[in-house]
């Protein structure tokens, strides 16, 4: 079928449309794998915008040449909700014609959005949180000083990592931030405040509790989310670990090659696959969290204990994990494997777990 | 090369008795046998807990029998290059125990019917939380995909369904399900595992087994063998369902307690 002739300005997109025609410039664009059971396949996705506003849009067929900053018209393109938030999609039946040396200026607008549903397709956003602990620190840039407020923000939906340049910030306070911008660094999302952001003391009455959230939605690196799931496989080095008690760098003989003075002490790394029926996700964890788990107290857990050695943990890991199903609290990472889990906190599935599921489960079906 | 991980899917041993459907395909020069389950789901390997009620235990292979109280898992673990872990794993569990299991699917047909018997990937001992957290998930999910599938029946569209708020792998199985499985009544997978995924097991099943044994060898009338229709009739007067009686032959055949003399016709050994 014919798309229409009109062209829509990207303010004026709604959802669900169909056979529309844009032209805006891509602000950004990334590539993605999938793999699924028909095998795999990439597509792209960014944000594109114009003089009226942005969009973020989902192309299934767009030539890997493209970049950002280029000005294209698209014809026959639609638009559906996704996860709350207008999304544009540009499949096999689109047309996508470069305008080679057009300028478009782009009127950046920032989507509110969960901070669970947060995504490296939106660079600005509006997100309203709890402030967690603040650290400052002064910062030095053209000769002039800046405070950085370093801390995190959290919502019902995840938590996240957040700097301010200048802009103070406070413990337990609620707050609205529009137009923060979203970066990630080594495999975790975080938002950053500058002078182009607004910083506004609101009253939200945030409930935050467990943030259970099943594996295959799982699709960003947030922070502070529960996975309820069933170790299917223990990764092959998890296992002990001994570490420097000088500079806590991990080494392979019983001495630090640069503190050869310094006792060892000993860490655990547990690398292992987790299942809950819609997706499985790769978790690690430290002794920390294993230990109990594992029922080795930490006073026992030393190089003076005999008792504790590689084959011992090992055999612990597959004993105590493996088949076994768990509820870990963590953060989402982003790797080139793709995502993992870092658990800070693991505990067994409980009758009362079980129970709290089922509640959910039954609230899903009203 | 590299390979992702292939999907493992929960599923009851109920959803698995039912399944009527493979599907073979070729992946990188290798034949590839999935099932397609009633709910629509396509799947190579699975995924259980439930509680290993027997094991027959031989120097080549260990049979085992895993029960998630909608009914049986057949468990088949070789003695071969890439199975002895996996086979010394499951003979160190003993009958009685939960167990832990993933492993592939693998199907064979006898009189028109499909088999579906698993050769384990991992097997290890679990706790009854975990078990009692995979039926509460298995349930869950099963409840959506027929959901899903009530709807794909009256407008059998991926997109449709993913608009009301399924996922794409529900979507997909529902479409799949009213391909292969039109009439297949749904309401036999509602309770498939029960609640606390607590497997009717002992009593039941070996009264059962201990009925069918009775029967075959009672009722060899004509030195021919015990009829099937005999068999069906007699079953279904203790509440054994006809699905259940053939599941039951085929394990007192794998067992070599029977064999079928000629079609549909029973002697024991």
């Amino acid at each position: 079928m014919m798309g229409s002739e009109k062209t829509y300005e990207i303010g004026d997109l709604k959802e669900p449309m169909q056979n529309i025609n844009i032209k805006g410039k891509i602000v950004n664009i990334n590539l993605r794998k999938v793999s699924n059971e028909r095998g795999e396949s990439v597509y792209h996705y960014g944000i594109i915008g114009d003089s009226t506003g942005t969009i973020p849009f989902t192309a299934w067929s767009l030539s890997s040449s493209l970049k950002a900053g280029d000005v294209v018209a698209i014809r026959n393109c639609s638009t559906r909700d996704f996860k709350g938030t207008i999304r544009l999609y540009i499949d096999s039946s689109s047309a996508i014609k470069l305008l080679p040396g057009e300028e478009m200026e782009v009127h950046r607008t920032s989507a509110t959005m969960k901070i669970g549903q947060l995504s490296r397709s939106t660079p600005y956003v509006t997100v309203r949180g709890r402030i967690g602990k603040v650290y400052e620190r002064e910062f030095e840039r053209d000769g002039k000083k800046t405070t950085i407020y370093s801390t995190r923000i959290e919502d019902e939906t995840g938590s996240i990592r957040l700097s301010s340049f200048g802009k103070m910030l406070e413990e337990g306070s609620e707050v609205e931030i529009q137009g923060a911008r979203l970066s990630e660094y080594n495999g975790s999302l975080r938002i950053s405040i500058n002078e182009n952001s607004q910083v506004t003391r609101t009253k939200l009455g945030i409930k935050i509790g467990e943030r259970f959230l099943d594996i295959s939605s799982i699709s960003s690196p947030v922070g502070g989310v529960t996975i309820r799931a069933i170790c299917i496989s223990m990764g092959e080095k998890s296992g002990l670990l001994y570490r420097c008690s000088e500079c806590n760098s991990k080494v392979d003989e019983i001495r630090c090659p640069d503190h050869p003075d310094a006792p060892i002490k000993y860490d655990i790394f547990a690398y292992f696959t987790m299942d809950d029926g819609t997706g499985t996700i790769q978790a690690s964890a430290g002794s920390r969290a294993m230990l109990e788990i594992l029922g080795i107290k930490e006073e026992e857990f030393n190089p003076q204990n005999r008792a504790i050695n590689k084959n011992m943990i090992r055999e612990r890991l597959h004993e105590k994990v493996l088949g076994h199903a768990f509820k870990i609290t963590g953060d989402v990472r982003e790797q080139n494997m793709g995502l993992s889990m870092r658990g800070f906190s693991i505990s067994r599935i409980s009758d009362q777990d079980i129970t709290a599921m089922t509640l959910e489960q039954e609230a899903d079906f009203q | 090369m590299s390979r992702k991980r292939e999907f493992s899917y929960w599923i009851s041993a109920r959803e698995l008795r039912e399944t009527k459907v493979q599907d073979e395909t070729e992946e990188e020069g290798r034949k590839r046998v999935y099932i397609i389950t009633p709910l629509g789901t396509r799947a190579r390997r699975i995924v259980f807990c439930g509680v290993l009620t027997q094991k027959n235990q031989e120097d080549n292979m260990t049979r085992a029998t895993i029960n998630d109280g909608s009914s049986n898992f057949y468990v088949s673990a070789f003695a071969n290059e890439y199975g002895m872990d996996v086979k010394n794993s499951l003979d160190s569990i003993e009958p009685g125990s939960e167990v832990f299991v993933m492993g592939r699917v693998n199907t064979y047909s006898n009189n028109d019917r499909l088999y579906v018997n698993i050769n384990p990937e991992t097997v290890s001992p679990t706790d009854a939380e975990s078990r009692k957290f995979w039926a509460a998930k298995v349930r869950y999910l099963a409840r959506r995909k027929m959901l899903a599938v009530t709807q794909a029946r009256k407008n059998p569209s991926p997109d449709d369904l993913i608009s009301k708020g399924y996922t794409r792998e529900e979507a997909e199985s529902a479409v799949r399900s009213v391909k292969h499985y039109p009439d297949f009544d749904l309401s036999q997978l509602q309770e498939s595992v029960p609640a606390d995924g607590i497997p009717e097991t002992g009593k039941s099943e070996s009264g059962n087994r201990n009925f069918v044994l009775d029967y075959i060898r009672n009722n060899d009338t004509d030195g021919m063998g015990c009829r099937y229709d005999d068999l069906v009739a007699a079953s279904s007067n203790i509440g054994l369902e006809q699905g259940d009686l053939d599941e039951l032959l085929n394990t007192l055949g794998s067992e070599g307690e029977i064999f079928e003399v000629s079609l549909k016709r029973y002697k024991i050994i």
